[in-house]
């Protein structure tokens, strides 16, 4: 009797079983039709930021929720030790006091140089003040195999847009990929298609930082390559040393220069790796900076002078048919300078005649650069 | 009335049991993205859609419903991850099919045939995932995309006999004796 039942059960799962599969390669077919339509880039960005709002809704609330658990276990952790945790934070307290001199010491006679220098004002986003900066808490972590994205709970309304660096006290951490108005996805650094012009802080070597989803992110050795150039050498990556301070570059124009990247790590048979400095504690709250943007020549032309034209001479020689003159006219040759006496206070080794306004004046190679000329 | 309570409860009792399965696979999309460690060094989480996906292939009771629901929770999946939308609702789909194939080669009176068959379906689903992402993803990115999925998958298959009653009716899971 039982198995009769079976039997009539199997029966009809059995045209249920076949319904369900023409249901499934309907969704099927549908699923490859949503992945080709998605080659169009702008589209699927804009669909993908309307659910990350929605998201981001119920990720505040759900984050909210675990946020308190952890706040509660946290208190009740910290009054248990509360004692040491104080006198441990006293003494990094301390030495972060020297640190701050020094580093503001530094920074000032960093300050100087450049001024020197007469470097142009770049816009760092590590621990300097960046106009248009946002910052933002993360709200859900990667949640797939495919992707590692992460979303923050700060959008177009607060003013991000797509291509923001995003960093956290530790280092960097990936950039905007997408934005809603109330979110923002964040591309991390060891997704599969991420790519950050990188740099060795000591040794120089330049290279492409290539995220390996999931794994530590790998260091390919070559150089970044224009189009239609092809070098055939590795730019230096033999100089790259164990442990040295991985940091962007700044080429390619997205990431600013000197953010701090990880460490380098070798990995065998020529290769590198590198430790992220962003994974060494969990990412909480992220800090959004605008995406460097240098902008071409072409794109904000300055004033431009008007070329010098022919000589006069040779305009006039050929309205008149007549030969042109084979020189310009020469300039009046100068007259010899008149050595001057040395004054009796001099230091050894001082020019004849270095008076204060000869000593104001800029040497030669910048005087040429200024203007102009130069090889 | 008496013997009405005892055909239903069996009924209702799977059915009970259907819905904690869903549940589950909707808590296991879910916690991924949940932000509650460092997110470069998250533990693999079980791809419970899996076993929704052989189990309810085994079961035809379930019908058209469950090709739908696998649909959605990868299209959840999707948004949540970031990820191209249709990848996961592609490959769990995809998972169904396998899975129902599976099932039905290994319908035999033992506990270790399902076990071999969810096993065989997840391996073949990492082979689809791998496909599908270099589909969606592509310049060679599936193969290495889809390390972490064989991961999660293998964490998955290790898991299947603790859970198997979420997803297969008693009858399935004993070779139809029931």
């Amino acid at each position: 009797m039982a198995r009769r039942r079976l039997g009539a059960r199997r029966g009809g799962g059995g045209v249920r079983l076949a319904l369900g599969a023409v249901v499934a390669v309907a969704l099927a077919v549908a699923a490859i039709a949503l992945l080709r339509a998605q080659r169009q880039e702008s589209q699927a960005l804009r669909l993908e930021a309307a659910g990350d709002d929605a998201i981001a809704a119920g990720g505040r609330v759900g984050g909210g929720l675990f946020d308190g658990v952890d706040r509660f276990a946290d208190r009740v952790a910290d009054t248990w030790r509360s004692g040491e945790r104080i006198a441990a934070l006293e003494r990094e307290n301390a030495e972060l006091k020297e640190w701050k001199q020094l580093a503001l010491a530094l920074s000032e006679r960093m300050g100087r140089y450049e001024a020197l220098l007469r470097m142009p004002p770049e816009a760092l986003g590590q621990g300097s003040d960046v106009k248009g900066a946002v910052s933002a808490r993360l709200i859900l972590d990667p949640g797939g195999s495919f992707k590692r994205t992460l979303l923050a709970n700060a959008g177009a309304d607060h003013g991000v847009r797509p291509g923001y660096v995003a960093l956290n006290e530790n280092g960097l951490i990936g950039r905007v990929l997408s934005v809603g108005r109330r979110s923002a996805r964040v591309l991390l650094l060891d997704d599969y298609n991420s790519r950050v012009p990188v740099m060795g802080e000591l040794s120089r070597t330049r290279a492409l930082l290539v995220g390996r989803a999931g794994q530590s992110p790998r260091l390919d050795g070559g150089p970044l390559t224009l189009t239609d150039a092809r070098l055939d050498y590795p730019v230096g990556a033999s100089g790259l040393r164990k442990g040295e301070r991985v940091i962007t570059s700044g080429d390619g124009g997205v990431y600013p220069r000197g953010l701090l990247v990880g460490w380098a790590e070798p990995a065998g048979e020529g290769r590198w790796t590198v430790k992220l400095s962003a994974a060494a504690a969990a990412i909480d709250f992220v800090r959004l900076i605008p995406a460097f943007d240098p902008q071409s020549p072409e794109a904000a032309p300055a004033p431009q002078q008007a070329l010098p034209g022919p000589p006069q001479a040779l305009v006039a020689a050929a309205a008149s048919g007549a030969a042109p003159p084979l020189a310009p006219p020469a300039a009046p040759a100068p007259a010899p300078a008149k050595p001057k006496p040395v004054p009796a206070n001099a230091p050894p080794g001082a020019p004849a005649g270095a008076d204060e306004e000869e000593a104001d004046a800029p040497p030669p190679a910048a005087e040429a650069g200024r203007t102009g000329g130069g090889p | 009335m008496t013997a009405q309570s005892g055909v239903l409860a069996p009924t209702f009792r799977r059915s009970g049991l259907r819905l904690v399965g869903l549940l589950v696979a909707g808590v296991c999309v879910a916690a991924p993205a949940l932000p509650l460690g460092p997110a470069f060094e998250q533990p693999p989480i079980p791809l419970a859609a899996l076993w929704a996906a052989y189990g309810w292939a085994s079961d035809g009771h379930v019908g058209w419903r469950a090709p739908v629901m696998l649909a959605a929770l990868g299209l959840a999946q999707d948004q949540l991850a970031g990820g191209p939308l249709g990848l996961y609702a592609l490959i769990f789909v995809l998972a169904y099919f396998i899975g129902g194939f599976a099932a039905t080669m290994m319908r035999t009176a033992n506990l270790l045939s399902p076990w071999v068959g969810f096993g065989a379906t997840a391996f073949a689903a990492c082979i689809a995932a791998a496909l599908a992402a270099q589909l969606a993803l592509g310049g060679g990115g599936g193969v290495a995309a889809a390390r972490s999925f064989a991961a999660a998958a293998l964490v998955t298959t290790l898991l299947f006999p603790l859970v198997r009653p979420l997803y297969m009716g008693k009858e399935l899971m004993t070779g139809g004796r029931v």
